[in-house]
């Protein structure tokens, strides 16, 4: 497939701080491209770079195949970009404000008002298009900013967390839209901290922590990466030692503990061990009460690659 | 694509409704303020008839009386020594004179100003020229006649040349005008945040965009400029024709300084803009307090001190924008040449020059060490 | 006394800044209007010089003479350089009268008496005729000399100066006054100061207070509203009483004992009265205004009220449209309270009740503020 950015080996310093340490990424055509990490692990930083706002130290970047440049003006009229914060003129109605920054890419009227007009309907602002932005509610003005980075129909979309501090219903309608443009063909990179919102939208992630890239892949193959499995907990009214000891011999099964009326089972890599389970509390005649199946998350491929939780 | 830009941050300047505060209403208020407060400041110091009352006068002789009346300078009443007093006392005269003898007087009065000093600098040249006149006599006893005469005599002995009638209190416009002019820096400032990726977001919108950033930056600026020419023209306007406050003749003139003074003061605040890396209410905030100083300077709370400045620190004029506009005024409507004008207007358009070269370098730069 | 220690906290960190900002312009503006003033001493009768620049370019023993003669008997000027130096100090009222002497001017005046200096001044100034009066009378004595022509340029010099040397005995029919009006003008001044203080300190901690959710979390404590609404109050009164002594101490810094005299004390309750009626306005401003207006609402009440109410330019000179306007700017009856006092010179209550009439219609102003705030107050309460 076609890559659309190619980041070589990507180095920024600020003073002591390496925020970028030796970064390299491939954006293939038509991906939704999850970059996760934590707060501060260098997503916005090597957005601005890819887009050419910051000085870098070391690397290459290229996008569409060319050296992106401050002035590569034909690279810049592909990509949008939906910023972290919101980014408009207060003095400006809805539509005046995506007419604004559209008329920064298309310079032909006629075909700016159409486009103009396809974002607002595309996130729905219908019905506010003679709003300023400070009558609008937080999830609107999240709408707006959308509009503003998309409306010239770009090729490649960069969206910088844009779900931070949204409501759950907003949040929803941005990571809907950002599926119907990937669908419509443009590539996606989608930078979150949300874990849950990465899993749900991307198709290839990359995870970053102080500036390197420590797993890139499909989600499944980011968890085939690290030895946990799935965890199987049951309650139960009791158990002996020789049981648990017993239980640990069904393949598949990793380890179990027991401490609270509760068994927690880890499993071996691929998940689909509960059906043994089962079958064996019945054959030994442990009466159980409820049993929870839980799968690895991101967060646990993370804890894992690194050794500290996401939200440290 | 120019014009669309232009168009969007005009109608943008235009609904920024606490920017028209300082801008262009408070220079209205102000500007009625000091019509109503200094109409009648000019008559301060003209001269009336001063009134006074003699005392005795038949004690001085006939020459005093004479010389009382053809001074001029009084309006006498002729009175006793009561009614002089209780004159006084009731504050309808400014002084009364005790007439003791043909040279010898005597003054009261209740203050010290110069209607007192009129009056007592001349009861003491009538005693000097009575001297002078008795010391010639002595040498000359056949000359009294002549010296009686002349002294008599209304004759001028200082050429008065005609000298401009300006009334100092058009000071208090023109300055305000200036501050306008040079307020117009705020803009300037906002226009080059907007556009700085690491000043504001909606900047770093623009500096990915496929246009040419100098560009949109021409287009911006060029409408903070139009906008606040327009602004400048509306108060001075409104103090021309509704005030109607004297500006000398042209009207071309007035434009031209308007427009010099709005480009000096709009490339100011764009060089701050772009050079201070602080908040932009923290740039806006030195830019109002500097514009309200260099007011100061220029007379816009005290007229003298224009005066003052420019007597005993004319480099710090020539260095005040704002005082650059105000004396370009002052020389439209107080002198009968040019000079001191095209010297103004090419000054502020010189500062304009160099604060836009300023920012056009650093403008220039299009990646940034941090965001 | 939590709401009231709590605008104590929010007025240091909202207005402290600005009151205290207001404060040092005020001390600057007034420091110096009193150097400018204070000097006039009150001991006798003392003639006024005018301000005379002497252009010799002559140079001859006469031109010297006589340009010594103005110079001691004014207070010399030095013109700026430039060729508009003359306008400009005319326009700027930095000289009264300007005295060019040409070249040749002593010969020839010597010779015949016909030559003439040349003179520059305000047409019809009351100082320009002070001073050309006094340099034309040595020009009229010397010719008057040399014409009879029995003396000598140095017998003549010397005779002239003598005879201008001779003054007339000239006495103060006293007024009994310690104020020469300089402590009144300054007094009118802090009109200006304590408006802008008073309600900047009081709207913007006000409006800091009673910001939305803020405001709800006070009403649904178990104090009362009004109970709150007062301790807001007393508050604002307190700063009010801190501005307006702070105002005062600073006059009394530059006055001295000038200002512990029957008048200080008088201007001092005019004073007090006066922050009255600026608490009731900033209590209606901090009711009506939203917070990015007050700065801008602030500047045009001070402001407006000073130059209208004749605060800057004395009453005297305003037009009477003006004061006919002026009668509904408490500022107006402030300054007229401060003329009363001045004016009076035996202090009772006949000679008083002028000024105290003045004080009374500042406390109706003072009243109508209130009041209007009040009404604000339930208007809002019931609208929201």
């Amino acid at each position: 497939m076609e890559t659309v950015v190619k980041i070589e080996n990507l180095v920024k310093r600020y003073d002591e701080l390496v925020a970028l340490d030796h970064l390299n990424l491939n954006i293939a055509s038509g991906e939704i491209f999850g970059l996760l990490g934590p707060n501060g692990s260098g997503k916005t930083t090597a957005i601005s770079c890819m887009l050419s706002l910051l000085e870098f130290n070391k690397g290459k970047i290229e996008i569409f195949g060319k050296e992106m440049t401050p002035t590569a003006y034909d690279i810049k009229r592909q990509i949008g970009v939906v910023f972290q914060n919101v980014a408009v003129f207060d003095e400006l109605t809805v539509y005046e404000n995506i007419d604004y920054f559209c008329g920064l890419y298309v310079y032909d009227k006629k075909e700016r008002k159409k486009l103009v007009d396809e974002a607002i309907d595309f996130v729905g602002l219908g019905d506010f298009i003679k709003f300023r932005p400070k009558k609008l509610s937080g999830g609107l003005l999240r709408r707006l900013n959308i509009a503003c980075g998309i409306a010239h129909k770009p090729k490649l979309i960069i969206f910088d967390e844009p779900t931070v501090a949204v409501d759950p219903q907003s949040r929803n309608n941005i990571l809907e839209g950002i599926k119907r443009l990937n669908s419509e063909g443009a590539t996606i990179i989608y930078t979150s901290h949300y874990m849950e919102e990465v899993e749900q939208i991307c198709s290839r992630i990359a995870i970053l922590d102080k500036g390197r890239v420590i797993a890139q892949g499909t989600k499944e193959e980011l968890k085939d990466m690290i030895s946990k499995g799935e965890k199987i907990s049951v309650q139960v009214y009791g158990i002996s030692e020789e049981q648990l000891a017993k239980m640990l011999k069904i393949p598949g099964v990793a380890g179990a503990d027991f401490a609270d009326g509760t068994i927690s089972i880890s499993m071996n890599g691929k998940s689909g061990g509960i059906a043994q389970i089962i079958e064996f509390l019945n054959e030994n005649n442990i009466g159980y009460g409820r049993i929870a199946s839980e799968l690895p998350t991101l967060n646990d491929v993370f804890l894992e690659l690194t050794g500290k939780t996401f939200r440290d | 694509m120019f014009f669309d830009i232009f168009k969007c941050r005009f109608k943008s300047l235009l609904r920024e409704k606490s920017g028209f505060f300082w801008t262009l209403a408070f220079p209205l208020i102000l500007s009625t303020l000091f019509f109503l407060a200094f109409s009648n400041l000019n008559k301060i110091d003209e001269f009336e008839k001063i009134k006074i009352a003699v005392a005795d006068v038949q004690k001085a002789g006939d020459g005093f009386n004479a010389a009382l009346r053809n001074s001029g300078l009084f309006e006498v009443s002729q009175t006793d020594l009561e009614q002089a007093k209780k004159l006084l006392s009731e504050g309808n005269i400014k002084g009364y004179i005790e007439c003791k003898d043909a040279n010898d007087f005597e003054l009261f009065v209740q203050k010290s100003d110069f209607e007192e000093s009129i009056i007592k600098m001349f009861l003491d040249s009538y005693r000097s020229s009575y001297s002078s006149a008795e010391k010639i006599i002595a040498s000359n006893p056949a000359s009294a006649k002549d010296v009686i005469n002349s002294l008599s005599e209304e004759k001028t002995y200082i050429n008065e040349m005609p000298s401009g009638n300006g009334n100092s209190t058009v000071i208090y416009f023109y300055s305000l005008i200036a501050m306008v002019c040079i307020l117009s820096s705020t803009y300037g400032c906002s226009e080059v945040i907007k556009i700085q990726a690491d000043q504001s977001t909606c900047a770093a919108r623009i500096n990915i965009s496929p246009s040419h950033k100098l560009k949109v930056f021409m287009a911006s600026i060029s409408a903070a400029f139009i906008f606040e020419f327009f602004v400048t023209l509306i108060v001075t306007a409104y103090i021309k024709f509704v005030l109607r406050i004297d500006f000398g003749t042209s009207m071309g003139f007035i434009l031209l300084l308007c427009a010099a003074g709005c480009f000096a003061g709009i490339s100011l605040g764009a060089m701050i803009g772009a050079v201070v890396k602080k908040p932009e209410q923290f740039k806006i905030g030195v830019l109002v307090s500097v514009t309200i100083f260099f007011s100061f300077l220029s007379g816009l709370m005290y007229e003298n001190m224009k005066y003052i400045i420019q007597k005993n620190a004319p480099a710090l004029a020539f260095i005040n924008p704002v005082s650059l506009v105000c004396d370009g005024f002052y020389s439209l409507y107080y002198y009968d040449t040019f000079d001191r004008y095209f010297l103004n207007v090419s000054i502020l358009a010189a500062m304009g020059i160099l604060f836009s070269a300023v920012t056009y370098f650093v403008l220039r730069r299009q990646k940034y060490a941090s965001i | 006394m939590q709401a009231f220690k709590l605008y104590f906290k929010i007025f240091k960190r909202s207005a402290f800044f600005m009151v205290l900002l207001y404060l040092l312009i005020f001390g600057l503006i007034v420091a110096l209007f009193a150097l400018n003033f204070k000097s006039s001493s009150d001991m006798g009768f003392e003639a006024q010089r005018s301000r005379i620049a002497v252009v010799d370019n002559d140079n001859s023993k006469f031109s010297k003479a006589f340009a010594s003669y103005i110079n001691e008997n004014s207070q010399p000027v030095e013109l700026g350089t430039g060729e508009q130096a003359i306008k400009d100090a005319l326009f700027f009222n930095d000289a009264d009268y300007i005295i060019i002497i040409p070249k040749g001017f002593g010969e020839d005046f010597l010779k015949d008496g016909n030559a003439r200096p040349q003179s520059y001044s305000l047409p019809n100034s009351m100082r320009a005729v002070y001073a050309q009066r006094m340099a034309e009378s040595y020009l009229k004595l010397f010719d008057l000399y040399i014409k009879s022509g029995n003396f000598s340029f140095e017998q003549a010099k010397e005779n002239v100066e003598a005879d201008l040397a001779l003054k007339t005995k000239t006495s103060i029919v006293s007024i009994n006054k310690s104020d020469t009006g300089s402590l009144k003008r300054t007094v009118d001044y802090v009109a200006y100061a304590i408006t802008c203080m008073v309600i900047l300190s009081v709207s913007l901690t006000m409006l800091a207070i009673e910001k939305g959710d803020a405001k709800k979390r006070n009403l649904a404590s178990p104090i009362s509203a009004s109970k709150i609404g007062l301790q807001v109050f007393l508050g604002n009164a307190v700063v009010s009483l801190i501005c307006c002594g702070m105002i005062i101490l600073l006059v009394i810094a530059i006055f001295r004992e000038d200002f512990f005299n029957i008048y200080g004390a008088w201007y001092s309750l005019n004073i007090l009265i006066y922050t009255l009626v600026c608490l009731g306005m900033s209590f209606l401003i901090g009711n009506l205004v939203p917070k990015n207006a007050v700065n801008a609402v602030c500047n045009v009440i001070a402001l407006g009220g000073s130059f209208l109410g004749g605060a800057f330019v004395p009453q005297s000179l305003l037009s009477e449209t003006v004061k006919n306007i002026a009668v509904i700017d408490p500022i107006f009856w402030f300054v007229k309270a401060n003329n009363e006092i001045l004016s009076i010179s035996t202090f009772n209550l006949k000679t008083l009740s002028p000024a105290l009439y003045c004080m009374l219609v500042q406390l109706l102003f003072a009243a109508l503020f209130f009041s209007a705030a009040m009404l604000a107050i339930k208007y809002k309460r019931t609208k929201s």
